[in-house]
């Protein structure tokens, strides 16, 4: 049994639950059998991917759904083997190129030679293929470079599809090239309607209140509060108003992390929030969600000032962070930076009572 | 002429090469020089002689020299293959007709000392071909080209016979062919074609069979030498009873004149077990190995580290900066740069060492901050490709930084940690991450599957994604 998060999915464009002008323009785009690349981005759980895997069927049918899962091998200029996980029907390939890490670029390029240099024979279907790329905004430098020459060079037997949450990230010659669709987070009531429609479906009776509250503790991310629906409804059957709902235990984490650092600021209490920090970081958890949960967390009992001066070092590490390659380093520097000053804040204003 | 301050040892061995090297009319020259020198400076020839029956040679190329077999009996090629050339030269090359003879054999199995040493026997003078290595230009400046300078060579070398020489016969030797051959097999066989038409006296080419040469197949190959009569002689490589003997007779030479550089006995049973059938390389490697360390160098100070030092030892001294007091003010007592110098080659490892370990020795947040705000740079600095150098910049100041900031190093027992995998790997993806911990809670079931094997879990979870 599926997820309810799949299972509930619509599949084509006309089965949209909101932004549903939008999905008009969209079917209108696709009917014309041609479109330039897309650019799709927008916060996270708002139907990005949804929108252009109901483009994909709306292209090319049901053949689009016919998935297989491949591992696609690489090789670097140092002779460096890499493998990619592509996940392609006939028409399209899928393909996160951030897992390259730092050789993203080859993967861009590759791929896309790879999937561009052939055209298709069979008559009556497009003459274009596309190629899926996911989570642009991670894209080294060089790989979006290499991106926006591919990009010109194969247009008339490929189309790229990008995606991304930011496009502050994407280069404005990648940008350019692109159309921009952006698919904003669904309002609350948006979400609440689809809440109820699944619950309908599944034949539970969701109150009101509580589904107000699963709305507030997703932050209007669908995807999320679709999952918390879910898992409340394996804890607690029939939904009551007042019901526990279940926050992803990372946040939790990262919040009790920024807790021991406001507690008490000493180098062994360092050592242990980086423990905490690995922890976090072998469950594949994103840094820039470490550094926001963390930083959430810290200001909360600092005044105007302190924020302003915590914030500055929290995006100076950050930036470090994208820049260098460990990001344990500057997880780390952050909170000790983070500890000296709000210990100097704290010994201050207790001066100050005296 | 010399100038009398040059000292004796400079021109002394100069001169010993070039009598030996040069071929007789220089020999001529040189005597003279010698004679000149004689009236300018007696003292220098008289050093000279007396050099000559020193018992210590030093350099190289005479102690290979003295090496060479002087008699027929101590060459390494067996007597079969001694007789096969003999008669060559007895029945065909005396004829005063054009010959050819191809000798090949592995290298270092004594061909060309063979030859040298029977074409002496038998009363030949031998011209040997040098390819030359610069360009070659003819009397009106123009340029020629090495295959017809050789064909030139070939044909007319020995027209004109050395007032010199006391040998009434001559041969030409060719070691090298121009490389101009190895590409144009047809103008080497018409080469071939025109020396038998109107050369006069005989060749021999000497091929070494190596890997990936083919000039046995390709310019002398069995059709061409049947439709030229030219004869072949192919050499063994040298058999380990012949070597050691040779071993024995060449230790017995090297000790008598250069017994106070080299000490030999001890190490032949080594060489002979290295050597594949190579006289050359077997004698060479003697020599390299029974070379006497002078005793005043044993003790040189070449090598300026006397220590090398660890990782661990490395991260300690970091870690745990001890100062001494040095007049006012406090020094370190291992200076930073020379830390640093050691571990230039792998400054993202230390680096990461140093992040591990940091922290055990530390007293105070303060510090802590400085400490780690550091490695946070140099981490950046390590990242950047550019620039290589960026590398041991960011290993210098990750080390002065650390040992800097760590005011009075926290005192115990702490070993140095490996750093721990931070799981670069992993795709990192809210989405990923959101996902696995509610499928976590939904389907209990599976978290347990899960659990028994990560590596399956990240596939799975990352599979699901996809499709969502």
């Amino acid at each position: 049994m599926s997820l309810w998060v799949d299972k509930y999915r619509p599949t084509t464009l006309a089965k949209l639950d909101y932004h549903l002008e939008q999905a008009e323009d969209l079917k209108n785009m696709v009917q014309k059998r041609d479109f330039p690349h897309l650019l799709v981005h927008g916060p996270p759980g708002a139907g990005k991917k949804t929108r252009i895997l109901c483009i994909l069927r709306e292209l090319y049918g049901s053949a689009a759904e016919r998935l297989k899962v491949e591992n696609m091998q690489f090789e670097t200029a140092s002779k460096k083997k890499l493998e990619i996980l592509t996940i392609s029907s006939n028409y399209h390939t899928e393909v996160n190129p951030s897992d390259a890490g730092i050789h993203d670029r080859i993967v861009v390029m590759e791929l896309i030679k790879a999937t561009a240099q052939t055209h298709h024979i069979d008559v009556g279907q497009k003459e274009f293929k596309v190629i899926l790329l996911s989570n642009v905004d991670q894209l080294t430098r060089d790989a979006q470079h290499a991106l926006r020459r591919t990009m010109e060079k194969y247009i008339s037997t490929c189309r790229l599809i990008l995606c991304a949450n930011s496009t502050s990230r994407v280069l404005p010659a990648i940008r350019s090239r692109c159309v921009r669709i952006r698919v904003p987070a669904p309002t609350g009531s948006e979400i609440k309607n689809i809440l109820h429609s699944i619950c309908k479906r599944e034949g539970l009776h969701l109150p009101d209140e509580f589904a107000n509250r699963v709305i507030e503790a997703s932050g209007r991310n669908l995807r999320r509060a679709i999952l918390m629906l879910e898992a409340c409804k394996v804890e607690q059957c029939p939904f009551t108003a007042d019901q526990k709902i279940t926050e992803p235990d990372y946040q939790v984490y990262i919040r009790n992390t920024a807790n021991m650092m406001v507690s008490e600021q000493s180098p062994k209490v360092l050592l242990e929030v980086r423990n905490r920090f690995y922890d976090l970081l072998t469950r594949a958890i994103p840094c820039d969600l470490i550094f926001r949960g963390l930083l959430k967390e810290c200001i909360k009992n600092c005044d105007d000032q302190l924020k302003r001066e915590i914030i500055g070092i929290a995006s100076e590490y950050q930036h470090r962070m994208i820049r260098g390659s460990k990001p344990i380093f500057h997880l780390e520097a952050f909170a000790a930076c983070y500890m000296a000053i709000y210990k100097k804040y704290i010994e201050s204003s207790l001066e100050g009572f005296m | 002429m010399v100038p009398a301050k040059r000292s004796n040892k400079w021109c002394v061995p100069s001169f010993d090469c070039e009598i030996i090297n040069e071929l007789p009319v220089k020999r001529t020259f040189v005597k003279d020089s010698v004679g000149e020198l004689d009236k300018v400076l007696p003292n220098v020839s008289l050093t000279q002689n007396n050099f000559k029956r020193r018992k210590h040679e030093t350099s190289l190329s005479k102690l290979l020299e003295a090496c060479e077999p002087q008699k027929l009996s101590e060459l390494a090629v067996s007597r079969q293959k001694q007789n096969e050339i003999s008669n060559w030269f007895q029945y065909k090359a005396s004829k005063r007709q054009p010959s050819m003879l191809v000798l090949s054999g592995p290298s270092g199995c004594g061909k060309t000392v063979a030859i040298k040493l029977l074409a002496k026997e038998n009363g030949f003078d031998i011209i040997e071909w040098i390819t030359p290595i610069d360009q070659i230009e003819d009397e009106n400046k123009r340029i020629m080209r090495q295959g017809d300078k050789f064909e030139d060579h070939m044909i007319r070398a020995t027209r004109y016979r050395t007032v010199l020489s006391n040998c009434s016969k001559q041969l030409l030797l060719v070691k090298d062919l121009p490389n101009v051959y190895h590409e144009d097999h047809k103008s080497f066989f018409m080469l071939i074609e025109k020396y038998f038409q109107i050369g006069k006296e005989p060749v021999i080419f000497i091929c070494t069979e190596t890997g990936n040469s083919r000039l046995m197949q390709t310019l002398f190959a069995p059709d061409i030498r049947e439709k030229f009569g030219i004869d072949l002689i192919s050499v063994n490589a040298t058999t380990q009873a012949a070597m050691k003997t040779m071993l024995k007779r060449v230790s017995g030479v090297l000790n008598s004149i250069a017994g106070d550089m080299l000490y030999v006995s001890q190490h032949i049973d080594e060489i002979l077990s290295n050597s594949v059938g190579d006289v050359r390389s077997a004698v060479l490697n003697l020599i390299f190995i029974s070379l006497k360390v002078p005793e005043r160098h044993l003790k040189s100070e070449c090598g300026l580290r006397e220590e090398t030092l660890g990782l661990l030892h490395g991260i300690g001294r970091v870690t745990n900066p001890k100062k001494k007091l040095d007049g006012n003010s406090l020094k370190f007592v291992h200076d930073p740069e020379e830390i640093a110098a050691f571990f230039q080659s792998q400054s993202v490892v230390f680096v990461q060492f140093l992040q591990e370990n940091y922290l055990n020795t530390i007293r105070t947040i303060e510090e802590a901050t400085v400490a780690s705000d550091i490695l946070s740079l140099a981490d950046v600095l390590n990242s950047e490709w550019r620039d290589r150098n960026l590398g041991k910049v960011a290993l210098s100041y990750c080390i002065r930084g650390l040992m800097l900031a760590n005011e009075k190093p926290v005192t115990g027992w702490n070993p140095v940690r490996k750093p721990r995998d931070d799981h670069m790997n992993i795709r990192r993806c809210l989405v990923t991450a959101e996902t696995r911990w509610y499928e976590s809670i939904i389907k209990p079931c599976s978290k347990k599957t899960n659990e028994i094997s990560i590596e399956n879990k990240d596939e799975d979870m990352e599979i699901i994604i996809e499709e969502d």
